[in-house]
C-alpha cells in the first residue's frame, strides 16, 4: 500500500490556491508544494490539522491508501 | 538565535585554532633555533631521569622525531576541530558529517593521550640510552595531561555518536511537513 496525496484535488474543488493555504497555515509555499506532489516522507498531525479546517475538509479527503504500483 | 550563536562562537573560535595549528610547529621550531632540544636542555628538562652519561646525537635526534610526531598528532586534532567549527560557522551543525568530524577529534585526542604516554617511555628509554648497562631506564607514567585528554577524547567521541543520532531524527524531520 501506498499513501497518495489528493491536496491538489481538494485544493481545486475548493478553488484555492496553494500559496494562500500555505500563508493561512503557516508553512512555506515549497513544503506545501512538496506535500500536494508527495514527495515528503511524512505530514504532522498539527499541519493536517490546519489543513483540514482551512480547506473545511476530513484527513480522508487529503490522503488515500492505494495498491503499491509495481513500478 | 541559538543557531546564530553557534555559528558567531564557531566563526571566532576556528580561526583561533588556525592560529594554533600554525603555532604549534612554530614553537618546536622557535625551540630548535633557541636550544631547547640540546642534550644540557634535555637533561635539565628531565629531572626524575638518572642520567649518568649525556645522550648522543642519534637519541636527541629521536627525542626530536617523537616530538614532531607528538606535534603531528595534536595538529590532526586541531585540523578536525578546526573543520568542526568551520562546519558549524556554515550553518551546518546537526549533520552527519559535523558528527563525524567530532568523533574524529575525540578520537585524536584519544590517540595524543596514547601516544604522549608511550612517548614519554620511549624519551626516557633515549636518554639514558648512554647509560652503562644496569642504569638504563623505562618509567611508564600517566600525567594530569594525559587523563584530561582521555577524559576529553572519550566524551567527544560519546558526544559524537549521540549527534549522529541526532543529526539522523533531524534529516528525517526536515522530511516531514
Amino acid at each position: 500500500m501506498e499513501i497518495i496525496v489528493r491536496l491538489d484535488v481538494v485544493l481545486a474543488l475548493r478553488k484555492r490556491t496553494g500559496r494562500d493555504v500555505a500563508a493561512e497555515i503557516g508553512i512555506s509555499e515549497q513544503n506545501l508544494s512538496l506535500l500536494k506532489s508527495g514527495k515528503v516522507k511524512g505530514i504532522r498531525f498539527e499541519t493536517l490539522a490546519k489543513l483540514c479546517e482551512v480547506l473545511d475538509c476530513q484527513p480522508g479527503d487529503l490522503l488515500e491508501a492505494s495498491p503499491a504500483s509495481s513500478g | 538565535m541559538t543557531v546564530k550563536r553557534v555559528m558567531q562562537t564557531s566563526r571566532w573560535l576556528g580561526l583561533l585554532t588556525t592560529v594554533l595549528i600554525g603555532a604549534v610547529p612554530a614553537l618546536i621550531l622557535f625551540g630548535l633555533a633557541t636550544g631547547a632540544f640540546t642534550v644540557d636542555a634535555l637533561i635539565a628538562g628531565n629531572p626524575t631521569l638518572n642520567i649518568v652519561t649525556p645522550p648522543g646525537a642519534g637519541a636527541v635526534t629521536g627525542y626530536v622525531l617523537i616530538e614532531a610526531l607528538l606535534m603531528a598528532v595534536g595538529i590532526y586534532v586541531l585540523w578536525q576541530v578546526r573543520a568542526l567549527f568551520g562546519a558549524y560557522a556554515a550553518g551546518d551543525i546537526l549533520t552527519l558529517e559535523s558528527a563525524q568530524t567530532l568523533q574524529r577529534a575525540g578520537g585524536g585526542l584519544l590517540a595524543l593521550a596514547g601516544c604522549n604516554i608511550v612517548a614519554t617511555a620511549v624519551q626516557g628509554v633515549l636518554l639514558t640510552w648512554a647509560n652503562p648497562p644496569g642504569q638504563r631506564q623505562l618509567a611508564v607514567g600517566i600525567s594530569n595531561t594525559e587523563i584530561w585528554f582521555l577524559l576529553t577524547g572519550g566524551l567527544l567521541m560519546v558526544v559524537g555518536w549521540a549527534l549522529v543520532e541526532a543529526a539522523r531524527q533531524a534529516d528525517e524531520n526536515r522530511g516531514f511537513v
